[in-house]
């Protein structure tokens, strides 16, 4: 009998037992839709929100500590994670990239945020540095850079030629264009002016930099063999002495061709590079103002005007846009223009004072990240509301913009580019303080090699960081569930099964003249057996299907109820299922062996049933 | 076209056996038209089972259009049952969910691939049978609207559908009056003499026995002579050809 011909058959005799068919396959719907609707359910916790804050083949490490009489010690000597740790991380077989992260060592208090809250609020600062190339994804993701660019491509661009020319978030681009800024660009390698004294040499720069006319700058040789392509060595201008060390500085022709922060300075010898440009404010107080416009400050050395920077007929110049006038301390007006520090937060914060600050001091929720993007707020360094405050002369207030979101930002404090904080902490603490590091994450090839990895960086000392142990955890979790309730979908199938096969056997009995029938006009035990079989796996495929499709619906629902009743929580992901073709198949092909499993014994039997007892009795 | 020899079959009911036929030996040849007669009971049933390869339970040897039946494989005997004999039962036997047209296909749902030919060629070849049963018109119609006689002319036409070389009928018209009874007896007939087609008819109907060309006897189980006007040629334990 051929399949096609079989299919007629069976085709037609699914028509004539519609209910039987329908109420048998009830239970196997449920059992499949079960099984599709917690698999795709774990897979989408799974990729939507675990993998989003560490990714399977990312793990973060830090040092294990042991608890000897009341104080804990750590197992991996602190001055050892430095450089050389991060090589010999790299040389482990199965890692692919390390990203060290680095803790603020100094007290800091934030303030501001009075144009989105209503009041200026205030609070002890807190935060590491990570390296930019971790989050850049995650950043565009977030800020949904790819819509940005859409809609942007169907508009025509307005030409400028100062930012504030150009709408709200647009910016004036070098082409002389509005665009819209793209916060997550932001946050990259930042070179914020860190003070330092000339009397203590290098000790308070970052590794690979010295302090060069009270400024730390990148180190080089007299010949410049260590600066980077575009780059020359040079000495201070005006400047003599022990203290006037050599610096890597980039060429250029124009003040275009360097950071904002920065000018085209020609030298004496007739090179140009590019130099920070100094400045000045009114007063030192400047620096509390709660105007912004009130930090421009005036450049140094340079007019408006084709004038000497003496002369009384100089018209001043300020900061350049997205720059302000950092003063060298809190007590100098003097310093240089830079941009404000960028600044990640993380989700859980957001989260934290939307379903409990906002409520507690009578604010107003935050609804998604949009809002705060490209707000800022200031920092006082070396000042505390807990330790005991540094010199006057060593804090500094400085400019800070929120430019994303990441769940790899510090929980309960902010997270900068890890060159600002290693500068930070050489400026405050001291060289060693920049040049170790608190936690690693490591990357891996492939989601396999992750274990291994962990029982290698063991046995050096270290563990898993919190964060990375409670996603293993939650993952471990997410995965007995997934079984457990892919186990209950599978015993509902079972009965189901069970129920197909009775429902067989009730059709093989008043089949039975029907298959005497066939069997008188030629057909064999097998052609009776691929009947019912064929039968069977239509019912599977059928309830499979269907299954499939109540699944989807309910995940649908689910979709609407979290978006509905869970908007106070502006980072849950707006699917929480992943549809993988696998799982849809899975789903039908394990309800059609069970179809055809329960179908087994009553198909063998219709198949041996005697034609020649059947059609004389 | 049917050579049996020393055919025994015994049903064990309850561990009760019950020997329905000993030793029967029966010898018909190609074309002919054969009563196969008895009281109930007698066996007639099970030995028409026995010739159309329905029943592999008894013992002897069984010779179907040259081809020994006994110990083929299921699949063979399927091809057999499809291609060489064809069944009329008393009950006529028609698939009440199905048109006529497709009852009569049916044997050609069980063809090897590529044997049966497309549905076109098989709906012409069903009605061009129908036709020769007088129900040409009726392709469409189900079973449950049809006469006793229409359906066991539709049942004739399923078995001819296949172009068998026996017809094997199980008291054809024990189910139908009298005038039927002759329609369709008569249809039998014309098939026997005008195709050739070999034909046993089970019945205990003397009057439809005697229309045969040939009537064997089975009494108890055994083939004995027939005492009527006609003349059994086939005796208990001994079979001619």
């Amino acid at each position: 009998m051929t399949l096609s011909r079989a299919m007629r058959v069976v085709l037609g005799n699914i028509r004539r037992n519609k209910r039987s068919f329908i109420l048998s396959s009830v239970g196997l719907i449920i059992g499949v839709a079960t099984l599709t609707f917690f698999v795709s359910l774990g897979m989408g916790v799974q990729s939507g929100v675990l993998n989003k804050i560490y990714p399977v083949n990312q793990i973060e490490i830090e040092p294990r500590t042991v608890g000897i009489v009341g104080i804990r010690e750590q197992l991996v000597d602190a001055a050892r994670l430095d450089a050389d740790m991060i090589a010999e991380l790299k040389g482990l077989p199965d890692v692919t990239r390390v990203y060290p992260k680095l803790r603020s060592k100094l007290q800091a208090r934030l303030w501001g945020g009075k144009s989105l809250f209503g009041f200026a609020a205030r609070t002890e600062a807190f935060f590491d540095g990570l390296d930019p190339s971790l989050v850049q994804d995650e950043l565009q993701r977030v800020e949904r850079v790819d819509a940005k660019r859409e809609r942007a491509a169907l508009r025509r661009p307005q030409a400028c030629k100062r930012d504030d020319e150009c709408p709200l978030g647009q910016v004036c681009g070098a082409e002389g264009r509005c665009g819209d800024i793209e916060y997550w660009r932001r946050f990259a390698g930042h070179g914020i002016a860190v003070p330092c004294r000339d009397a203590d040499g290098d000790a308070f720069c970052p590794p690979g930099e010295a302090c060069s006319g009270g400024v730390c700058l990148p180190q080089c040789g007299e010949d410049g063999a260590s600066c980077e392509p575009g780059s020359i060595c040079v000495s201070p201008i005006d400047c003599a002495g022990d203290a006037c060390r050599p610096h890597c500085a980039s060429q250029c022709a124009a003040d275009g061709d360097c950071p904002t922060s920065h000018g085209c300075v020609a030298r004496p010898d007739g090179a140009r590079v590019c130099e920070r440009l100094a400045c000045e404010l009114p007063d030192a107080n400047a620096q509390f103002s709660d105007r912004l416009g009130d930090q421009a400050g005036r450049l140094l050395g340079r007019c408006a005007n084709a004038v000497s920077p003496d002369s009384p007929a100089c018209e001043p110049l300020a900061c350049p846009d997205g720059t302000y006038c950092a003063g060298a301390s809190v007590g100098t007006a003097r310093g240089y223009c830079e941009a404000p520090i960028p600044v990640l937060l993380s989700p859980v914060l957001l989260e934290i004072f939307n379903s409990s600050v906002a409520s507690s001091l009578g604010m107003q929720r935050i609804d998604g990240t949009d809002a705060m993007l490209g707000f800022q707020f200031r920092m006082q360094l070396g000042d505390s509301y807990f330790a005991a405050d540094l010199p006057v002369e060593m804090q500094a207030v400085k400019r800070t913009e929120i430019v994303g979101f990441s769940q790899k930002a510090m929980e309960f404090g902010v997270t900068m580019p890890l060159s600002v904080v290693r500068s930070l902490n050489a400026r405050y603490k001291g060289r060693a303080a920049a040049d170790t590091f608190d936690t690693f994450i490591l990357e891996t090839r492939g989601n396999e090699d992750v274990s291994s990895l962990i029982a290698e960086v063991e046995g050096w000392g270290f563990t898993l960081s919190r964060k990375s142990e409670d996603a293993r955890k939650a993952a471990d979790l997410l995965f007995i569930l997934t079984v457990v309730f892919s186990f209950i979908s599978v015993v509902i199938m079972f009965v189901a099964a069970v129920n197909i096969m009775h429902t067989f056997l009730t059709l093989v009995t008043e089949r039975r003249y029907e298959i005497g029938i066939m069997r008188a006009v030629g057909a064999a035990r097998a052609d009776i057996r691929k009947l019912f079989l064929l039968e069977a796996g239509v019912l599977g495929v059928f309830g499979g299907v269907l299954g499939n499709a109540v699944a989807w619906g309910a995940s649908r629902l689910v979709n609407w109820a979290a978006a509905e009743y869970l908007q106070g929580i502006p980072f849950k992901p707006d699917e929480f299922f992943l549809y993988d073709w696998r799982v849809l198949l899975g789903g039908v092909a394990f309800a059609w062996l069970f179809c055809v499993l329960g179908a087994w014994l009553p198909a063998n039997r219709a198949a041996r049933l005697d034609p020649a007892v059947v059609l004389t009795t | 076209m049917i050579r049996l020899e020393d055919i025994h079959k015994t049903y064990v009911v309850d561990k009760v056996g019950n020997h329905v036929l000993r030793g029967v030996s029966l010898a018909v040849a190609e074309g002919e038209f054969v009563a196969l007669m008895g009281a109930s009971g007698s066996g007639k049933s099970t030995l028409l089972n026995i010739i159309g390869a329905l029943d592999q339970d008894y013992t002897g040897r069984a010779q179907i259009a040259g081809q020994e039946v006994k110990g083929l494989s299921d699949r063979a005997l399927s091809r057999f049952r499809n291609r060489t004999v064809a069944y009329i039962f008393q009950q006529f036997h028609l698939l009440p969910h199905l048109s006529v047209l497709e009852n009569v296909v049916m044997p050609s749902w069980f063809a090897r691939s590529g044997e049966a030919g497309d549905d076109k060629a098989l709906a012409a070849k069903a009605t061009a049978v129908l036709d020769k049963v007088g129900l040409r018109h009726k392709v469409r119609a189900r079973p449950g609207h049809l006469s006793g006689g229409e359906k066991q002319r539709v049942a004739i036409a399923r078995a001819l559908f296949n172009q068998p070389k026996l017809l094997l009928c199980d008291e054809p018209t024990g189910a139908l009056d009298s005038d039927t009874t002759l329609k369709v007896f008569e249809l039998i007939e014309r098939l026997n003499a005008e195709e050739g087609l070999t034909v046993l008819v089970v019945t205990h109907e003397r009057d439809i026995a005697e229309r045969c060309r040939r009537i064997v006897r089975i009494v108890d189980g055994a083939v004995v002579p027939d005492p009527g006007p006609m003349t059994a040629t086939a005796t208990a334990g001994a079979g001619d050809a």
